[in-house]
């Protein structure tokens, strides 16, 4: 309006940036990549032994419990490695990239939602262990 | 009377009887205390007996004295 003095501030701005990484920052990343990929094959691997252990006729083997508490120490592990691969990250934009106006933080990122999910696992690998108890009460039962 | 016939006259399966014959059976159900009693002709207190300091306290002893002898 004619002669009105408003004030703004921005609230955020959006974006892409794109660095360069250096050669050592990339193998980090490749192997933070394959660390992912070796607790991926892990967890199918036992998911796999876990669901052959079910259509044999039993969830509750003798090993059933060990394989999950596995798989919910692989979840809070990655969550980890997610919040570390951040970190790392972050660390390196705040030594390494300069933009003008621009400051990176240093983040940590976890999220509890992810450690969460892992301990719940953790949890249920007792409801197999009593589970594999049982069943073989109950296979020794005659 | 054979094993098999036992097995089949109480209502297990043989791999039962045998577990029960060797003393590694967590637990035993009355209905089947009761059937191998009653195809024996014995007493409880013929097929099981208790010893101290064994993993598995409870075992199952062969049928004595009065009770029918199984092959």
């Amino acid at each position: 309006m004619h002669g009105a003095t408003r004030s703004a501030s921005i609230m955020g701005v959006g974006g892409q940036l794109s660095v360069k990484a250096p050669a050592e920052l990339v193998v980090v990343g490749l192997g933070f990549v394959a660390a992912g990929l070796g607790l991926v094959l892990l967890v199918l691997r036992q998911l796999r032994a876990l669901l052959a252990e079910a259509v044999a006729g039993s969830p509750f083997g003798a090993r059933s419990a060990g394989r999950v508490r596995l798989i919910g120490a692989a979840i809070i592990v990655a969550e980890l490695t997610r919040a570390l691969v951040v970190l790392v990250g972050s660390l390196w934009a705040r030594a390494h990239v300069h933009v003008p106006g621009v400051g990176f933080k240093a983040a940590f990122p976890v999220q509890f939602a992810g450690l969460g999910a892992g301990v719940l696992v953790m949890v249920l690998a007792e409801v197999f262990r009593v589970g594999a108890v049982l069943q073989r009460d109950h296979d020794l039962t005659v | 009377m054979t094993l098999t016939e036992l097995a089949d006259r109480v209502g297990i399966t043989l791999a039962n009887l045998s577990i029960l014959k060797t003393s590694k059976a967590r637990a035993v159900r009355f209905s089947t205390l009761e059937a191998i009693c009653r195809e024996l002709a014995c007493q409880p207190g013929d097929v099981l007996s208790w010893t101290s300091g064994r993993p598995s306290a409870m075992s199952t002893q062969p049928a004595t004295g009065r009770a029918r002898r199984v092959a």
